[in-house]
């Protein structure tokens, strides 16, 4: 390629150019920076896609993993009994790109059989079954609200409240007012205070725009009708479904088989050598004629492109010259990200026939939700899971995991006796102490779709933007990939 | 068929999604002045590459043989002129069945600028591509199907 003769030469001019001014200094040889047409950073889902595309277009790319493995938010606990699922798990649907990468990879996908078992609900420390919830005293919400199960309350309200048809009238100015939190928004539309302080447990109201969730709710919606002739609900916990249908479906929800890190893990295999782990990044210097990639451990990388597919959170720790300015400035420092911490086991007697309440729960206190699900088929324990999310999860991230994981098994014991000795933790997980992450997802705060949305992808200078936070259309690991081909398309109309 | 109205808005809208760089970066290369790729039996070579590297926006939902594989829409061998909603083993969304036309040229170049703006409640998500020449350059390297 053109672009890197014309590197060549310019390279060995500045290294001329540097040993005339610095006739001193000595080369250090083991740091000569390796070259590349472009440079990704950030080896998940986004910027795996991104450098595979690249590549099969034939361009030279190198990818920069801070890590010591690929995947991002994709991990399978592989070490683990029962084998959770730290990130993503679910493949949708309408998931094209993933769709296409596993079958392409030599992946397999297998029909998500997981099946959520009833939920009951712990409510001002009262027990209340499902059934009984909708007409049950500690249920104060107003008549219109009142069937809403607890841990649905937000999502529930959202929904109706949601305006948007197509997957990218969020970036619409016609949708600009839906950019408020959800607690205003909710105020708005004379939702009860009962209301607003069970949607306030899984979520931070006020933190939370309610024109991105919406953009959520309507690809899942998408998503759910995706090649079916009815109309299906979306709203189920964690997208977690109390029942799948039976019988054969076009489009079935998938899970990687095998769990969902061996997709990441199929890709960068596809990728060979060029994918480099260990490799946090410290600068991105573009005031050059090309753009220069630093690392913490002095390697350093040229090329003409560079793409950022880290979230915003870890973007923000590097040197980046010239330096972002305006509402991608504002972006890069403020978007918000949301954390997610769940602990895993598995039930070793069904503790729900000694009390008589259901197996899973919504609680108001410190444990936010257990979720139990069906026997998986060939397995003869029910696997269980407590999650946090949003400010639930910061209260539980202030511990040290064993001090957290102690803590879980004796709230769960003290409100519902019946577990006690019952249920057995195997491992916890809080994306929001995974330094090169630090949350599970990004979640845009009241007023910043309005303000940067937009700005926030366009390119900069070499740099262009992937990860989940810079989607359009899409959710999920699905996201993460869209973002990871507009990038690559972005790059491939320049070089 | 209904001229969508709201056209020119969605239109700088996509404009946005895909960032300015596509549109810009063509603005040297777009097709000599009278060339039309729907009349050249043979267009433009360059014109077919920016089309094939175009086609990265679509490859993940669509084979370019008839054989669909594991996407999720329909294959796109022999696209231009075929009906509308006629590939086997597709499943279409309602509303894009119940049209009827022929993926003309100009039909094409209509849908790529948004398709649900041309078929409110088609299941192809996909916002749609700024610019004429990106969309020419498309179409032509679909007829190649």
């Amino acid at each position: 390629m053109s672009v890197r003769r014309r590197q060549v030469l310019k390279g060995a001019l500045s290294l001329s150019a540097l040993s005339l001014s610095f006739p001193l200094l000595k080369p250090v040889t083991g740091f000569a920076a390796e070259k590349a047409t472009a440079i990704v950073i950030g080896g998940g889902l986004s910027g795996l896609n991104c450098a595979l595309l690249l590549s099969e277009f034939g361009i030279d790319v190198i990818l920069l993993e801070g890590a010591d493995r690929v995947g991002g938010r994709a991990h399978t606990a592989d070490g683990v009994e029962t084998r959770p699922e730290y990130g993503a798990s679910e493949v949708g649907r309408s998931y094209a790109r993933a769709i296409d990468l596993c079958s392409r990879l030599d992946v397999e996908l297998l029909p998500d059989t997981r099946s959520l078992m009833p939920m009951s609900n712990y409510v001002d420390g009262t027990w209340v079954r499902s059934g009984d919830w909708a007409d049950s005293p500690v249920n104060r919400m107003a008549d219109n609200e009142r069937e809403l199960p607890p841990l649905m309350v937000g999502m529930g309200l959202l929904s109706r409240l949601n305006p948007l048809q197509n997957l990218d009238d969020w970036l619409s100015p016609e949708f600009a007012a839906y950019d408020i939190s959800m607690r205003e928004l909710f105020l708005n539309n004379g939702v009860s205070e009962a209301a607003l302080r069970l949607a306030a447990v899984p979520m931070d109201l006020r933190m939370t725009s309610s024109l991105g969730m919406m953009q959520e709710r309507t690809r899942t919606l998408f998503d759910a009708n995706f090649g079916r002739t009815q109309t299906q609900a979306a709203d189920t916990p964690f997208g977690l479904a109390a029942t799948r249908e039976e019988g054969e479906e076009t489009f079935p929800v998938r899970t990687i088989a095998g769990g969902t890190s061996r997709l990441p893990e199929a890709m960068a295999a596809a990728l060979g050598d060029r994918v480099r782990l260990g490799k946090v990044v410290a600068g991105i210097d573009m005031s050059g004629s090309d753009a220069e990639i630093r690392c913490l451990d002095g390697s350093r990388y040229r090329a003409d492109f560079v793409v950022s597919a880290m979230p915003f959170t870890t973007l923000r720790n590097i040197s980046v010259s010239p330096g972002f300015s305006g509402r991608q400035a504002e972006a890069v420092l403020t978007l918000g990200y949301r954390g997610t911490t769940r602990a895993w086991g598995v039930i070793e007697e069904p503790y729900w026939e000694d009390d008589g309440l259901e197996p899973s729960f919504f609680t108001d206190e410190t444990i936010q939700t257990v979720v139990v699900l069906d026997k998986l088929t060939g397995e003869d324990t029910h696997r269980c899971s407590v999650i946090f999310t949003g400010p639930s999860a910061a209260r539980i991230d202030q511990m040290p995991d064993d001090q957290a994981l102690a803590l879980i098994e004796s709230e769960i014991a003290r409100i519902r006796p019946s577990t006690k000795g019952k249920m057995r933790f195997v491992d916890l997980y809080g994306w929001r102490k995974n330094p090169l992450i630090q949350g599970c997802r990004h979640l845009f705060g009241p007023g910043q779709i309005s303000r940067f949305a937009k700005e926030m992808i366009l390119p900069h200078h070499r740099l262009h933007f992937a990860g989940e936070h810079t989607r359009r259309m899409d959710f999920g690991m699905e996201a993460a990939l869209e973002s990871g081909e507009r990038a690559a398309f972005e790059i491939l109309q320049r070089a | 068929m209904k001229i969508p109205g709201r056209l020119i808005a969605a239109g700088a809208l996509c404009a946005v999604l895909l960032s300015g760089t596509a549109a810009l970066s063509l603005a040297g290369q777009d097709a000599p002045p009278g060339q039309d790729a729907a009349a050249d039996a043979t267009p433009d070579p360059r014109m077919l590459a920016q089309g094939k590297r175009l086609y990265i926006l679509c490859q993940a939902c669509h084979a370019t043989e008839a054989d669909p594989g594991d996407k999720i829409g329909p294959h796109l061998a022999g696209i231009v002129n075929r009906p509308v909603a006629s590939a086997e083993g597709t499943v279409y969304s309602d509303a894009l069945r119940a049209q009827d036309f022929v993926w003309s040229e100009e039909n094409l170049d209509l849908w790529l600028q948004r398709p649900a703006e041309m078929v409110p409640g088609t299941s192809m998500s996909f916002a749609g591509l700024p610019g004429e020449e990106l969309r020419r350059a498309l179409i032509a390297y679909l007829n190649t199907l």
